[in-house]
C-alpha cells in the first residue's frame, strides 16, 4: 500500500504566501451589492405588477455576473482573486433567491421540506410521516443540520435553514473550483468552468432553495475533490471523503445515485487508463463504500424510495414513445395555463442550449487531445455527453421534470468541457484576439441567462400579485390563515382534501393530514370534476377516510400555471382548458349531512364525516 | 480614511442585526458547530501540508456539514432526541475523539497575508452594506405586499362548529389590518333564531359564542355575517345540516 501511495507525487495547488493583491474582488463585490439592490427593487416592482420589473431583475443579474465573468477570462488574476470572485458570485446568486422570499420559504418544494424540519423540531426525532412528500423524512440530512443549528441557537427553521443552504452553496463553489483545478492544472480554466456550472438551469433557484439537492450537490463536489486530491489513496485523504459521502446518502436519493453512477464510471475509466500503473488506486474503494452505504440506507431506512423513483424512471421511457411516434412532443416554454414565455426569453434559452451544443464537440476534442490520459477528465467528458439526451427528454411531458432535475449533475461534466472549449487557443491567423474576450464573455453570460430562463418561468422568478394555481404565487395570507384556523379549531392530523397549494398550506401551517393519490393511492381529485355528489364521490371519501374538504373558489375557471389543480394523475386536459367549475367545487354545500363549517372570502371548509362514516364521532 | 471600512462594515452588521438578528446568530452557530469541527476533522483526516486556505475552507465545510448531520442522527438515538443537550454533548465528544486520535504531520494552512488597502476594504464593506440594504428592501416590499389586500373584510373568517358537549360554537376572526364591526344572524329555514347586532373586532382579534344545541331547531341552521356598514349584503355564510342533539 505504501509503495502505491508513494508511486506518484500528489498534485498540490499553488500555495503562494506572497501578499495577495485583491485585484477586482472589491469592485466586483460592490457591483454584486448594487446588482442585489436592483433585484430587490425588481421584486418590489413585480409585486406592483410593473413591466419594468424584468429590466431591473436582469440588470441586477448582469451586475452580479458580468464583471466577474470578464475578470475570470482575464489571464492576469491570481488564483486567490479568482476564488474570491467565484465565492462572491455564488453567494450573491444565492441571495437573489433569498430576496425572492425574504421572510419565509415559499417555493413549493421548500414547504414540503419545511414540514419535515417542523416535525423534527416538534418531536426531536426523525422519520415522522410527511404526507406532503413521503420520501423527505427518510432523507433528513438537510433538516437535521438545520435543526442542529436551530436547536443550538433558538433561531427559527427559516433562519437556520437559510444559513445552512448558504454554507452548502459556498462549499459547492469552492470545491468545484478546486476539483476542476486539479483536473486541468489551470486556475483560469477552473474558474471559467465553475462559472459555467452556475449557468445550469437549477443553480439560481432550484439548488438554492431549502431542498435536499441544494446541500447534496455541495457534498458531491467535495467528495470528487477529495478523491481527485488523494488519487484515491486512503492515507492521503480519501478516508475523509466518507463523511461527505454519508452526508449525500442521508440527504438525497437522486444525488446518491448520481454519485454512484459517476464513481462507477470513474472507476471503470481509471481501470482502463493506460497510465494506471502510475496512479493511485482511484475511486474504487470509495465506490464500493458508497454502493454499500446507499443500499443499506435504501433498504433499512428508505424503502419507499423505490416506488417514489420507480415512477420517475418510467417517465424517462417516454422518450422511446416519442421516438416511436406514440406520443406528441411537449410545447416548450408554454405553461399549462397557456402563458408563454416572451420572445426574447425564448431566444436566450435557445441560444444557451445551442451554444452549449456547439461548444461541446470543441471542448471534447480539446479534452481528448490534452487530457485523455486523466481518467477524471475522461469521466467528466462522458458525463457531458449525456447533455443532449436530457434535452430530448425535455420534449416529453413525462420526462421534462426528470431532465430538468438532472442538470445539476450533468453540468459537472458540461462545465469542464465548455470551459475547455472557450479557453481553446485561437489561431493567430484568425486575428480574433481583440474581440475574443468580449465574445466569450457574452457567450457565457447568454448561457447563464438562458439557463436561468429555462430553470424558472417568469411568474416564479419575480414575485408578484396573487395567482390561483401557481404554487409560490398562490401562497398568501388567506390560505395561511385558513390553515392556521384548522390547527386551532379542529386540531392536528385531521384527514383533509385540498387543491395542490392548499394541501401544502394545510399540511404545513395547519399540521393536517392531507389525503391524496400520492400519499394514499386514493384519487381524491376526482371529487371535484363531476357535477354532483354520487356514489363515486362517497366511495372516495369513505376509502380516504376523509373528514374535511377545503375548497378554494379562486380556482374556478383558472388554468393553473403549475400544471394540475390537485395533483399529478388528474386529467390534464381539464386544467389546460380551465375546466374546473364553481358548481363542481361547491357542490358539497347542498348535500345532506355535510356542514359548511368555515367561510373566508374565497375559501370554505366542508365537514364530510357523516358521508365518510355515516355516524358523527 | 482607515475608519471608512470599519464604519461601513459596522453599519452593515448593525443593519443586518436590526433586520434579522436570527440570521446573525445562525451564521455564528454555523461557524461554531460546522466550521470549527470541520477544521478539526480536516487537520486530522487530510494531509494538510499541501492544502491552501481555499482547500481548507472547502474540506472543512464539507466535513463540518456532514458531521453536523451525523451528530443529529446520533442524537435521534438518544432518549432526549435532537435537543440542545445531546447535540452539544455529542459535538464535544466528537471533538475529543478527534483530538485523542490526532494524526501527526497536520499543519495549519499557510495563509498569504492579504494586501488590503483602505480603498479595497472600504469597497468590500460597501458591498456588504449594499447587500444588507437589498435584503432590507426585499423584506419591506414583502411585508407591504402581504398587508395590502384592498378590501378590509377580505380576511374575515366565520365559523360554526358542533362541539362534543352538545353545544355549537360560533366564531369570527378579523385577520385583516383594519378594525371591523360585524352583524351576525342565526337562521333556520329563513326564520331568524337570533342576532348579534354589533361585534367590533380589532385586527387580529376573534369573537366566539357558544349556543346550546338544545336551543336550536331540528334541521339545518345557518349563520350569516354582515359588515355593519352594509347590513343588507351577507359577506360570509356557514351552516350545519343537523346540529348535534338539535331540538
Amino acid at each position: 500500500m505504501m509503495a502505491r501511495d508513494q508511486a506518484r507525487p500528489l498534485y498540490q495547488h499553488p500555495l503562494g504566501t506572497s501578499p495577495v493583491p485583491l485585484g477586482w474582488l472589491p469592485a466586483t463585490s460592490v457591483l454584486a451589492g448594487l446588482g442585489l439592490l436592483s433585484v430587490a427593487f425588481a421584486n418590489t416592482l413585480g409585486l406592483a405588477d410593473s413591466p419594468f420589473a424584468d429590466i431591473a431583475f436582469w440588470a441586477g443579474i448582469f451586475a452580479i455576473i458580468g464583471p466577474g465573468a470578464w475578470r475570470l477570462f482575464d489571464r492576469a488574476p491570481d488564483r486567490r482573486e479568482r476564488i474570491g470572485i467565484l465565492a462572491v458570485m455564488a453567494i450573491a446568486l444565492y441571495i437573489v433567491k433569498l430576496l425572492h422570499s425574504p421572510t419565509s420559504f415559499t417555493l413549493y418544494d421548500e414547504m414540503q421540506h419545511l414540514r419535515t424540519a417542523q416535525d423534527i423540531a416538534l418531536t426531536g426525532h426523525l422519520f415522522a410521516e410527511n404526507p406532503l412528500l413521503l420520501v423527505s423524512p427518510r432523507y433528513p440530512g438537510l433538516e437535521v443540520a438545520t435543526d442542529v443549528i436551530g436547536t443550538a441557537t433558538g433561531t427559527s427553521t427559516f433562519q437556520a435553514g437559510l444559513v445552512v443552504v448558504g454554507a452548502a452553496r459556498l462549499l459547492l463553489a469552492l470545491a468545484m473550483f478546486l476539483f476542476f483545478e486539479l483536473v486541468t492544472r489551470n486556475d483560469r480554466v477552473a474558474g471559467i468552468a465553475t462559472f459555467v456550472y452556475m449557468a445550469n438551469p437549477n443553480f439560481l433557484f432550484f439548488d438554492a432553495q431549502f431542498g435536499y439537492e441544494s446541500i447534496a450537490v455541495g457534498f458531491l463536489a467535495v467528495v470528487m475533490y477529495l478523491i481527485a486530491l488523494s488519487d484515491g489513496r486512503w492515507s492521503s485523504g480519501a478516508a475523509a471523503a466518507v463523511i461527505p459521502i454519508a452526508g449525500v446518502i442521508v440527504t438525497h436519493h437522486i444525488s446518491t445515485y448520481a454519485l454512484i453512477a459517476f464513481l462507477v464510471t470513474w472507476s471503470f475509466v481509471w481501470w482502463l487508463a493506460p497510465s494506471r500503473s502510475l496512479s493511485g488506486p482511484g475511486p474504487l474503494r470509495l465506490t464500493v463504500i458508497t454502493i454499500v452505504g446507499a443500499t443499506a440506507w435504501l433498504f433499512a431506512v428508505a424503502p419507499l424510495t423505490i416506488s417514489y423513483l420507480g415512477g420517475r424512471f418510467a417517465d424517462m421511457l417516454a422518450l422511446i414513445s416519442l421516438l416511436l411516434g406514440d406520443i406528441e412532443s411537449r410545447e416548450l416554454f408554454r405553461a399549462t395555463g397557456g402563458m408563454i414565455a416572451p420572445e426574447w426569453e425564448r431566444i436566450f434559452a435557445w441560444g444557451s442550449v445551442f451554444l452549449i451544443l456547439g461548444l461541446l464537440p470543441i471542448g471534447l476534442w480539446r479534452l481528448w487531445r490534452e487530457l485523455r490520459h486523466d481518467p477524471t477528465a475522461i469521466t467528466l467528458g462522458l458525463v457531458a455527453m449525456v447533455y443532449p439526451v436530457t434535452l430530448a427528454l425535455r420534449l416529453t411531458q413525462q420526462g421534462a421534470e426528470e431532465a430538468a432535475r438532472s442538470s445539476g449533475f450533468i453540468f459537472f461534466g458540461v462545465a469542464l468541457v465548455v470551459a475547455l472549449a472557450v479557453t481553446a487557443p485561437v489561431p493567430a491567423a484568425l486575428r480574433l484576439r481583440a474581440i475574443a474576450r468580449p465574445a466569450l464573455v457574452t457567450i457565457v453570460v447568454v448561457m447563464f441567462m438562458g439557463g436561468a430562463i429555462v430553470g424558472v418561468p417568469r411568474w416564479v422568478r419575480i414575485p408578484g400579485p396573487y395567482l390561483a394555481g401557481a404554487d409560490t404565487r398562490s401562497v398568501e395570507r388567506q390560505g395561511i390563515q385558513t390553515a392556521t384556523w384548522m390547527l386551532e379549531h379542529l386540531g392536528p392530523e385531521r384527514r383533509v382534501v385540498a387543491d395542490r397549494v392548499n394541501r401544502i398550506l394545510t399540511g404545513l401551517f395547519g399540521r393536517q393530514r392531507p389525503v391524496s393519490n400520492f400519499a394514499d393511492q386514493v384519487r381524491t381529485y376526482e371529487l371535484f370534476f363531476g357535477p354532483d355528489v354520487g356514489d363515486k364521490e362517497r366511495s372516495i371519501i369513505e376509502r380516504g377516510d376523509v373528514e374535511y374538504i377545503v375548497v378554494d373558489r379562486r380556482l374556478a375557471g383558472v388554468r393553473p400555471l403549475a400544471g394540475p389543480y390537485f395533483e399529478s394523475g388528474e386529467d390534464r386536459r381539464v386544467a389546460q382548458a380551465g375546466g374546473l367549475t364553481l358548481e363542481a367545487l361547491t357542490k358539497f354545500e347542498d348535500v345532506p349531512g355535510v356542514d359548511v363549517i368555515f367561510d373566508s372570502e374565497d375559501m370554505s371548509i366542508y365537514d364530510v364525516r357523516d358521508i365518510a362514516t355515516g355516524v358523527r364521532p | 480614511m482607515i475608519a471608512v471600512p470599519f464604519v461601513l462594515g459596522a453599519i452593515a452588521l448593525v443593519l443586518l442585526a436590526i433586520i434579522d438578528a436570527g440570521i446573525v446568530l445562525a451564521i455564528a452557530a454555523v461557524i461554531v458547530l460546522v466550521v470549527i469541527p470541520g477544521l478539526a476533522l480536516t487537520s486530522r483526516l487530510v494531509p494538510t501540508t499541501g492544502l491552501g486556505a481555499a482547500s481548507w475552507a472547502a474540506v472543512a465545510l464539507g466535513l463540518g456539514l456532514g458531521a453536523a448531520m451525523l451528530i443529529g442522527i446520533a442524537a435521534d438515538l438518544t432518549p432526549l432526541g435532537i435537543r440542545f443537550a445531546p447535540v452539544i454533548l455529542l459535538a464535544i465528544s466528537i471533538g475529543w475523539i478527534v483530538v485523542l486520535f490526532r494524526r501527526s504531520g497536520g499543519a495549519w494552512p499557510r495563509i498569504a497575508r492579504p494586501r488590503v488597502s483602505t480603498r479595497d476594504a472600504s469597497l468590500l464593506a460597501l458591498g456588504l452594506l449594499l447587500t444588507v440594504s437589498a435584503y432590507g428592501v426585499a423584506r419591506g416590499s414583502a411585508a407591504g405586499a402581504a398587508a395590502g389586500t384592498g378590501d378590509p373584510s377580505s380576511l374575515t373568517q366565520l365559523w360554526i362548529l358542533p362541539m362534543s358537549d352538545d353545544t355549537v360554537q360560533l366564531g369570527i376572526h378579523n385577520g385583516g389590518d383594519e378594525a371591523m364591526t360585524y352583524r351576525l344572524v342565526l337562521e333556520s329555514d329563513d326564520a331568524e333564531l337570533g342576532e348579534f347586532p354589533e361585534i367590533a373586532l380589532e385586527p387580529g382579534t376573534s369573537w366566539q359564542e357558544t349556543v346550546p344545541a338544545a336551543s336550536l331547531p331540528a334541521g339545518s341552521v345557518e349563520a350569516r355575517l354582515y359588515d355593519a356598514a352594509d347590513p343588507a349584503t351577507p359577506i360570509r355564510a356557514v351552516s350545519l345540516s343537523d346540529p348535534p342533539s338539535g331540538g
